[in-house]
C-alpha cells in the first residue's frame, strides 16, 4: 500500500540532505518531497506553479517546516496551512536551527503541531510523531 | 425805674470792666463816652476818643458792612463779630461786639463792648493752616500708600508668571487709575524698534484712540525726549506740570498738537527697564488729574518698578531660552534612544542571524562528518576517525560559544519578570542535575534553607546555573568536593548571597578579567568552558540592580559574593 507523502520544506541543502539521511536511517519508506522555500510549499499544498496539475486532494502524512525561508518565511506558511480547511488538520513539526523564545512560542500560536531542533535526529524525530500519534503510519517497524 | 440810679448802679461796672466799652451817639455816631480798658487797648486818649466817631477805628474796607449793618439793624440787643478795628498804631484788631441800645446823657445811645478776638481768629488761621497741611500731608501719604500698594501688587504679578506680556499688561492695568490715568509699557524689539505692549487707560473707549494716536504719530527715535530718549540715554524723565509749550515742542504737525490737546496731559513720568545694563524697554505713567504733578517719590516708584519689570522680562526670556534648549535636549535624547533602540534592534536581528545562520554550517560539518564516521569506519585508519573525533570536538565548541553568546544577548533584551523566587530550591535542582549527570563525583553540598528574593526566575536560574557549574566544574580535582549555598547580613543590613567551593580557585590578580565575556583563567584543556558565563552572572546581577565579586586564591577555593536590590531593579 502506498503511503502518504512527507513534505519537507527546506531552504538549506546540507540540512536536507542529512534530514533526508535520517529519514531513511529510520526505515521511513514514505516518499519524500522536497520544496525548497515558502511559496514552493504553497505550490505544493494548492497545486499552483509548478505544481499545477498535482492532486490537491492527497494531503502529506506530516510537513517538516524550516522557518527561515525565502521569499515567505516558516511562520507565514503556518499560517497559511492552519487557514485552508484542506490542510487545517494536517501536522506540522516546525524545525528550527534555534531554541529562540519567540520562535517557539509564535510557531506554537500558529498551530504547529510540534517542534524539532535541527538537524533532525531519529531519536528527537521519532518522539516528535510519537507525539503526534503517527508513530505507526510513518514508521516501518524493522522485525 | 429811675435812670439816674441805673447809670450810678451801673457806672462802676463800666469803668473798670476790663473789656473795652464805650457809648456812642446814634445819630452822630460820635464817642460819648469811654472806659478804661478802651482807652488802653485802642491807644488813643478818652479826650481823643470824644473827638472822634465810629468810623474812625474802622479800616476802610469795613466801612461799607458798617453802613450796611446801620441800615438793616435791629432795634434790639445785638451780637456780632468779625469786626476789624484800627487801633492808633495802625494795627488791626478784630473783635466781636456787643451793643446795648441804651439812652446816655440824654441822648439815643448805644453801648458796645468790644472783646478783642484777633487772637483766637489767629489760631484759628493757624488751625486753617494746619488743617490745610494735614490735609495735604495724609493725601501725600494717601499717595504714598497707593505707590506702595500698586509696587507691592504689581511685584506680586511681576513674579507670578513667565509669560511676561500678559504680566506687564496686567501691571499697567493696575496701574490705572490710582497710580495713573494712562500707563503704557514698550519693550525693545530685536529690530531696534520699541513695541507697545500694553496701553491701559481709565476710560477704555481712549484705549483704541490712544493706539490709533501712537500709530499715525509713532515715536520720533531720534528726538531728543520721550521714549526712545529715555531708552538710548537710560535716564528717566519726569514732567511734573505738562505745559502747552512741551506739547507745541513734541507735536509733528497742527493736527496731532490738537489731538495732543486733548488728551489733556498734566503730568508724565518716562522710566528705562533695565536689566544688567541693558534696556529692555520704556515704563510710562501720564496723569490727566487737574492740580496734579508727579514727584519726586512717584518716579522713585516707577524707577523701582521697571527695573523689577526688567528682571521680569529677562528672567521669562531666559527662562524661554532654557525652556528651548531643553526641548531641544528632549528632542535630541528621543534621536539618540531612537538610534539606541533600532542598534539594539539591529543587535537582536544580529543575534537572531547568528543562531541561524551560524549554526547552518556547523550542522552540515557535524552531520557529514558522522555520516564519514558511520558508513565509512571500514575505510578510516585510527588517525582519520581521530582527525574526525577532532573535527566534531570543534563542532561541539564552536557550537556551545554561540548558544552562550546568545545566551548572554538574550539575557540583555529579555524582559524583567519580578515574582518572589526561592534561590535555596532552585541551587538544589541545579546541583541534583549536576549530580545526575556525573553520578561518579563526590560532592558536598551546602545550601541555607529558604532564600528568597524578588527577581525574574529565568534570569536568576541562569545565574546561579552558571555560577553552581562553574563550582562544579573547578572542584573537579578534588577527592571530597565542597559546594555552598549562602547569605549572611552586613551590618547595614544588605543581604549579600554567595556561592563557595574548595575547588582550584585563581589568581586574584586576574580577578578584574574575571567577569568579561571570553576571558579565562584557566586552560581549556584543564577546565572546559567558553568564559562567558561569569560575564552572563554578571549582566543578570546588574539587570537586578545588584553587585558582584570574588574572592579566591589559587588553590584555596573561590567565593562569588552578590547582591541583588531590595526594591526596584533594572532601568
Amino acid at each position: 500500500m502506498s503511503k502518504k507523502a512527507i513534505l519537507l520544506v527546506e531552504d538549506n541543502p546540507d540540512d536536507e540532505e542529512l534530514t533526508l539521511r535520517s529519514l531513511k536511517q529510520s526505515n521511513i519508506l514514505n516518499d519524500v518531497v522536497v520544496v525548497h522555500d515558502g511559496v514552493e510549499a504553497l505550490d505544493y499544498l494548492y497545486g499552483s506553479g509548478s505544481y499545477a496539475n498535482r492532486d490537491t486532494t492527497v494531503t502529506p502524512a506530516i510537513i517538516l517546516l524550516d522557518l527561515k525561508l525565502p521569499r515567505l518565511n516558516g511562520i507565514e506558511v503556518l499560517q497559511r496551512i492552519r487557514a485552508e480547511p484542506a490542510t487545517k488538520l494536517t501536522p506540522v513539526v516546525v524545525l528550527t536551527s534555534s531554541s529562540e523564545e519567540e520562535d517557539v512560542v509564535a510557531s506554537y500560536t500558529m498551530g504547529a503541531n510540534s517542534y524539532v531542533r535541527k538537524p533532525v535526529k531519529f531519536p528527537q524525530f521519532a518522539a516528535a510523531v510519537k507525539q503526534l500519534g503517527l508513530y505507526w503510519l510513518l514508521l516501518n517497524q524493522a522485525t | 425805674m429811675s435812670t439816674q440810679t441805673d447809670e450810678e448802679t451801673f457806672r462802676p461796672f463800666f469803668v473798670n470792666n476790663p473789656l473795652p466799652m464805650w457809648f456812642f451817639d446814634e445819630q452822630t455816631l460820635r464817642f460819648l463816652e469811654v472806659n478804661e480798658a478802651a482807652v488802653k487797648h485802642y491807644g488813643y486818649s478818652r479826650d481823643e476818643f470824644l473827638q472822634m466817631r465810629i468810623t474812625d477805628i474802622r479800616p476802610e474796607s469795613e466801612r461799607d458792612r458798617l453802613h450796611e449793618h446801620f441800615e438793616s439793624r435791629d432795634k434790639a440787643r445785638q451780637y456780632s463779630r468779625g469786626w476789624k478795628h484800627l487801633r492808633k498804631d495802625g494795627s488791626l484788631i478784630e473783635v466781636e461786639i456787643t451793643a446795648l441800645i441804651v439812652p446816655y446823657a440824654g441822648r439815643e445811645a448805644r453801648l458796645i463792648i468790644a472783646r478783642d478776638t484777633t487772637e483766637v481768629w489767629w489760631a484759628r488761621q493757624e488751625r486753617e493752616r494746619l488743617f490745610e497741611q494735614e490735609r495735604m500731608a495724609r493725601s501725600k501719604a494717601e499717595a504714598a500708600e497707593q505707590r506702595q500698594r500698586f509696587r507691592a501688587e504689581a511685584g506680586v504679578l511681576l513674579g507670578s508668571s513667565m509669560d511676561y506680556e500678559t504680566t506687564l499688561t496686567n501691571v499697567a492695568r493696575l496701574a490705572v487709575p490710582h497710580i495713573a490715568d494712562w500707563c503704557a509699557v514698550s519693550i525693545l524689539e530685536e529690530d531696534g524698534t520699541l513695541n507697545n505692549l500694553a496701553v491701559m487707560h481709565t476710560d477704555p473707549e481712549k484705549m483704541a484712540w490712544a493706539a490709533e494716536l501712537q500709530e499715525r504719530y509713532p515715536s520720533d527715535p531720534d528726538a531728543a525726549r520721550g521714549s526712545y530718549h529715555v531708552l538710548r540715554t537710560g535716564q528717566p524723565e519726569l514732567y511734573p506740570y505738562i505745559s502747552d509749550e512741551l506739547l507745541k515742542a513734541t507735536a509733528q504737525n497742527a493736527e496731532q498738537l490738537a489731538l495732543l490737546r486733548e488728551v489733556g496731559m498734566r503730568s508724565a513720568i518716562t522710566v528705562p527697564m533695565i536689566a544688567h545694563g541693558e534696556a529692555l524697554g520704556v515704563l510710562t505713567f501720564i496723569s490727566t488729574k487737574q492740580d496734579f504733578a508727579y514727584g519726586q517719590d512717584d518716579l522713585l516708584m516707577a524707577q523701582d518698578l521697571a527695573a523689577s519689570a526688567a528682571l521680569a522680562v529677562e528672567n521669562a526670556r531666559l527662562y524661554r531660552e532654557a525652556q528651548q534648549a531643553n526641548e531641544l535636549l528632549e528632542q535630541r535624547v528621543a534621536e539618540r534612544t531612537g538610534q539606541l533602540r533600532a542598534a539594539n534592534n539591529e543587535l537582536e536581528t544580529f543575534a537572531y542571524s547568528v543562531s541561524h545562520d551560524l549554526r547552518a554550517p556547523l550542522r552540515g560539518i557535524d552531520g557529514f562528518s558522522q555520516a564519514l564516521l558511520e558508513e565509512y569506519t571500514g575505510r578510516l585508519d585510527e588517525t582519520g576517525q581521530h582527525y574526525i573525533g577532532r573535527i566534531r570536538a570543534g563542532v561541539q565548541r564552536m557550537s556551545d560559544l554561540i548558544d552562550d553568546l546568545l545566551q548572554l544577548s538574550r539575557l540583555t533584551r529579555h524582559e524583567l519578570q519580578l515574582r518572589s523566587v526561592n534561590l535555596s530550591a532552585m541551587a538544589e535542582a541545579i546541583i541534583d542535575e549536576l549530580r545526575r549527570e556525573q553520578p561518579e563525583r563526590e560532592v558536598r553540598f551546602v545550601c541555607a534553607p529558604e532564600v528568597v528574593v524578588q527577581g525574574d526566575p529565568h534570569l536568576l536560574r541562569v545565574m546561579l546555573q552558571n555560577l553552581l557549574d562553574n563550582a562544579w566544574k573547578f572542584t573537579g580535582t578534588r577527592e571530597q568536593a565542597h559546594i555552598e549555598f549562602g547569605v549572611r547580613e552586613e551590618e547595614d543590613g544588605e543581604r549579600v548571597y554567595f556561592v563557595r567551593d574548595n575547588g582550584v580557585g585563581f589568581d586574584m590578580a586576574y580577578g578584574d578579567k574575571l567577569f568579561g565575556a571570553f576571558q579565562r583563567l584557566h586552560g581549556v584543556k584543564d577546565f572546559p568552558g567558553t568564559g562567558i558565563g561569569l560575564a552572563t552572572v554578571q549582566r543578570v546581577v546588574y539587570r537586578h540592580g545588584g553587585r558582584i565579586w570574588a574572592d579566591a586564591a589559587v588553590d584555596k577555593g573561590a567565593s562569588f559574593m552578590f547582591t541583588l536590590s531590595e526594591g526596584d531593579p533594572d532601568e
